[in-house]
C-alpha cells in the first residue's frame, strides 16, 4: 500500500495480504450470488449471528464493511454527497450514508465485486439504534423483510441472565424462523455446533496474535494492524474452516516475529524500537487510514492494544463461542461486544489494557460518525487519566469523511503529544 | 445553559452532553441523588455511564426500552426490568404493600395523561384560545412538579379554559415534527406563532401528543407497567417501523388533525431522527401537504431566522390553500 503524495508506503505482512485474498474473493462469491442462485442477508458486525447463516447455507453481506471498504479506497464522496442530495442529512452517520447513497439498485461494492441486494436484512443491533433506521433506509431502498434482534445494554460485569433469556427467546422465536423460511431449509443444531466449534478455535488464535503485543516489542500493531486480522473474524469467516486456518497461520507467523524479536509493519517501516506502547480507543478514519497511521508510526508509536479490535466480540476477556450451549454463548457473545458495555466497564477494560500491556500513551479517536463509541469520550478520556496516571490525548475526527480530517490539525496535536511523553519520560 | 459543557462537550453530539456537562459545571445537579435514563438512544446510554464515572457508588441506570419483534418477548423482558428498577428505587424496603402503592402511581399517572391528552385536544381544537406556546409551558411543567401537585393543576387549568389569545387571523396550522426529547424553549412556540403559525400537534412532550396509553389500574401492577413499556409506541425516532407503514398512519393522523403543513425540526447530529426525515418528506410530498425542514439545536439556533423560515412557510401555506 503506497501512497507518495502523503509519503507514506507501507508493505503488508503475510496475514495482511492473506485476510486480503480471503476477503476478496468471499466477494467474488457473493458477486456469483444471484447466478448460483444463493439468498443474500444483510446483517452487521457487532454481534453478528453468522454462525447461523451458514447453518442455513446464507451469505452474509455487512453494509457497515461495504461502506469503509468504499472510504478506505477513497470512492465514498459521491455517494456521500448524492445521500445528502437525496435528504439524509450530513450530520447522519457517514456509514449510512454510503450504503443509501447510490443510485436505486446500483448496489454497493466490495473488492471490485459487485453486492447482491438483500434477499433478508436481520437487524442484530448491538450498542447501536442507528442500524434499525438504517435498515428502515435500507427496506425502504429494496423492499426487502426485516427480521429485528434486539440485544440490550451490558451495564455490569457479565450479562444478567434475562438478558441472554431475552435474546435466546428472539433467536428461537424471530431469527431461526426468519432464517428457515429464507432458504427453505429446517434448522439443524449439529450444523449450528460444528460452526461455533471452528469459532471457537479461531477466537483462541486471535487472541493470541492480539497478545503477542504484550511483549517487547510488539509483533503487532494491536489498532491499525488489528483492523486488517480481525476482519474475518468479525465477517463472514467466523464459524468456518477457513476461518480458523486463517488465524492458525496468523498465529504462526506472529510467534514467529515475536521469537525473531521484530517489530510491526508500519508506514514507516518495520518498527523494531517503538518510542511509544500506546493503547487506542476509538474506530481509525477509514477514508485517511494509511495518512493517520503514518502520523503515529513516525512518531515511534505502536498500539499494544484497542478498543476497535473488540468490536466484533470481546474474546480476550475469555469469551468464547460454546457448542455445548449455542444460542445462550452466541447471545452472550452479542451482549459483550465492546460498544454495548457502559462507559464505566469500558474504563475498566481500557485502564486495565493499559496496566497489562505496559502503555505509556493513551489515545482516545472520537468520530463524528458514532455517536455510540463516541458519547462521553471527553469524561472517559479524563476517567482513563485518573485510573491509570498516562496522560492522554483526543483526536477528532470521522469514521469516512475527508472533510472532518484534518491532518495539519492532527499531526501538531499527536506530535506535540509525543514530545510531551518523551520529555515526561526524560524528566522521570 | 450553553457553552458550559466543559470536557463533556462535543460539538458533533446533541446537546445533552452539553446540558448535564454544564449542570455540573454550575452545581445544579447536586441536589439530585441518582440518575434514570429510558432507551433507545446512545448518547442518553453513554451519558449515565459519564454520570456513573462522576459520581462514584451514585445511583444511576440506562433502562434498555425492549424492541424484540414479540410483543410476549418485550413485555417479558420488560417485566424483569420493572422489577428491578422498583427494588433499586427501594419499593419492597417502604412501609405499605408495594403493589397498592404502584397502582396509586399508576391511576396519578393515568389522570396526568388523559389531563395533557385533552389539553392538547382542545389545541388542535381551537389553537386561538389554546396557544401553542402556553400549552407547551403546561405540558413541559409535567416534569418539573411533583404529579399530584401537577395533576390538580392541570386539571383546574382544564376546567377555567383558556385566557390568552393564541395566534389570529388566518393561521397555518403546522405539525412540529422531531423535537421529541430536545425541549426547545417556549419562545419556539412563541416565535412560530408570531409567525403566523399555529402548532395543532407536535412530538415533543410524547406521552401527552396520544401516544402515552392507559395503563390498567388493576390486576398485577408489575405486569401493566412492563406491557405498557415493552409496547412499541412513540415519536418516529424512538420505535422501530413494525410493518413499514409507520409513516402512513402518521399522514392519516396528520388529517384527522387537519393540518395545513409539517415543520420538521430534528434535533441536530439525533441519527434516528434524522433518518426520519427522508421517508417522512417522501410521504409528505405524496399526501400533498407542505413541509419545512430546520435544525433545532438546544436552544443554540437563532429563534429570528426561525421567524422569517416560519412567516415564509405561513405564506406558502395560505397561497396554496387560496389555490395560487
Amino acid at each position: 500500500m503506497r501512497c507518495a503524495s502523503e509519503g507514506w508506503a507501507f508493505e503488508k505482512d503475510e496475514g495482511q495480504r492473506a485476510q486480503k485474498a480471503l476477503l476478496a474473493g468471499y466477494a467474488a462469491r457473493l458477486e456469483r450470488a444471484r447466478r448460483e442462485g444463493r439468498k443474500v442477508v444483510y446483517t452487521f458486525v457487532p454481534g453478528n449471528l453468522v454462525e447461523l447463516l451458514h447453518t442455513f447455507d446464507l451469505l452474509a453481506v455487512y453494509p457497515e464493511v461495504a461502506a469503509l471498504q468504499a472510504a478506505f479506497r477513497r470512492q465514498g464522496e459521491p455517494s456521500l454527497r448524492a445521500a445528502e442530495a437525496r435528504g439524509f442529512s450530513e450530520d447522519v452517520c457517514g456509514y449510512v450514508r454510503l450504503s443509501v447513497g447510490g443510485a436505486p439498485g446500483a448496489g454497493m461494492e466490495s473488492w471490485g465485486s459487485r453486492l447482491p441486494e438483500p434477499d433478508l436484512l436481520l437487524a442484530a443491533f448491538v450498542g447501536c439504534f442507528t442500524y434499525v433506521k438504517w435498515f428502515e433506509a435500507l427496506r425502504r431502498r429494496y423492499g426487502c423483510p426485516v427480521v429485528r434482534l434486539h440485544v440490550p445494554s451490558l451495564s455490569g460485569p457479565a450479562p444478567e441472565p434475562e438478558s441472554v433469556r431475552y435474546v435466546v427467546d428472539q433467536l428461537k422465536r424471530d431469527v431461526i424462523p426468519s432464517l428457515s423460511r429464507l432458504s427453505g431449509r429446517r434448522f439443524d443444531p449439529d450444523r449450528l455446533r460444528e460452526a461455533l466449534v471452528w469459532s471457537a478455535r479461531a477466537e483462541e488464535d486471535f487472541v493470541a496474535v492480539l497478545e503477542s503485543a504484550r511483549h517487547d516489542p510488539p509483533p503487532i500493531d494491536a489498532f491499525f494492524g488489528a483492523a486488517y486480522y480481525m476482519a474475518p473474524l468479525f465477517t463472514a469467516f467466523r464459524g468456518t474452516p477457513e476461518g480458523a486456518a486463517y488465524y492458525r497461520a496468523l498465529r504462526r507467523e506472529v510467534e514467529e516475529r515475536r521469537r525473531r524479536g521484530r517489530g510491526p509493519a508500519t508506514p514507516a517501516g518495520v518498527l523494531d524500537r517503538p518510542r511509544f506502547r500506546m493503547v487506542v480507543e476509538g474506530p481509525p478514519p477509514w477514508s485517511r487510514f494509511g495518512a493517520f497511521w503514518n502520523l503515529f508510526a513516525r512518531a515511534g508509536a505502536v498500539a499494544v492494544a484497542s478498543t476497535y479490535s473488540k468490536v466484533g466480540g470481546l474474546y480476550d476477556r475469555g469469551f468464547r463461542h460454546d457448542a455445548g450451549r449455542p444460542l445462550e454463548s452466541m447471545a452472550e457473545y452479542a451482549l459483550g461486544c465492546y460498544t454495548n458495555l457502559s462507559l464505566p466497564r469500558r474504563a475498566e477494560l481500557v485502564a486495565s489494557y493499559v496496566r497489562e500491556y505496559r502503555a505509556d500513551a493513551l489515545v482516545v479517536h472520537s468520530v463524528k460518525s458514532c455517536k455510540s463509541y463516541s458519547a462521553g469520550h471527553p469524561r472517559l478520556l479524563e476517567e482513563l487519566e485518573r485510573r491509570t496516571g498516562v496522560p492522554g490525548v483526543m483526536l477528532e475526527s470521522d469514521l469516512v469523511e475527508d472533510r472532518y480530517f484534518s491532518e495539519a490539525n492532527l499531526r501538531n496535536r499527536i506530535e506535540a503529544y509525543f514530545e510531551r511523553r518523551a520529555a515526561a519520560r526524560g524528566r522521570g | 445553559m450553553e457553552g458550559g459543557g466543559g470536557p463533556w462537550a462535543q460539538s458533533y453530539m446533541c446537546p445533552w452532553p452539553h446540558r448535564l456537562g454544564a449542570g455540573r459545571a454550575g452545581g445544579n445537579l447536586d441536589v439530585l441523588d441518582g440518575l434514570l435514563a429510558g432507551g433507545p438512544c446512545d448518547v442518553l446510554r453513554n451519558l449515565t455511564g459519564a454520570w456513573s464515572l462522576e459520581r462514584s457508588g451514585s445511583w444511576a441506570r440506562y433502562v434498555d426500552r425492549p424492541l424484540a419483534c414479540r410483543a410476549g418477548t418485550r413485555r417479558a423482558f420488560a417485566r424483569e426490568r420493572v422489577r428491578r428498577l422498583a427494588a433499586d428505587l427501594g419499593l419492597g424496603s417502604r412501609p405499605g404493600s408495594p403493589e397498592r402503592r404502584l397502582r396509586r402511581s399508576i391511576r396519578l399517572y393515568n389522570r396526568l395523561r388523559a389531563g395533557l391528552a385533552e389539553l392538547y385536544r382542545r389545541r388542535a381544537r381551537d389553537p386561538e384560545r389554546w396557544p401553542g406556546k402556553d400549552v407547551y409551558r403546561v405540558a413541559r411543567a409535567a416534569g418539573a412538579f411533583p404529579p399530584e401537585a401537577y395533576v390538580d393543576f392541570l386539571e383546574e387549568f382544564l376546567r377555567e379554559g383558556a385566557h390568552t389569545a393564541g395566534v389570529r387571523g388566518d393561521p397555518a396550522r403546522i405539525f412540529v415534527a422531531g423535537l421529541f426529547c430536545e425541549a426547545p424553549p417556549a419562545a419556539f412556540f412563541e416565535t412560530l406563532e408570531r409567525a403566523g403559525c399555529a402548532v395543532v400537534g407536535d412530538d415533543v412532550a410524547f406521552g401527552p401528543s396520544g401516544w402515552g396509553r392507559k395503563v390498567p389500574e388493576s390486576g398485577d401492577p408489575f405486569e401493566a407497567l412492563a406491557a405498557a413499556y415493552g409496547a412499541i409506541e412513540g415519536p418516529p425516532a424512538w420505535v422501530p417501523d413494525e410493518d413499514g407503514r409507520r409513516v402512513e398512519r402518521f399522514i392519516r393522523r396528520l388529517a384527522r388533525l387537519g393540518v395545513d403543513g409539517v415543520l420538521l425540526a430534528a434535533p441536530c447530529f439525533c441519527d434516528p431522527a434524522l433518518l426520519e426525515e427522508p421517508a417522512l418528506v417522501s410521504a409528505l410530498e405524496a399526501a400533498g401537504l407542505p413541509w419545512m425542514s430546520v435544525r433545532f439545536a438546544g436552544g443554540g439556533g437563532s429563534l429570528r431566522v426561525l421567524e422569517e423560515q416560519a412567516e415564509a412557510f405561513a405564506d406558502a401555506v395560505r397561497l396554496r390553500g387560496l389555490g395560487v
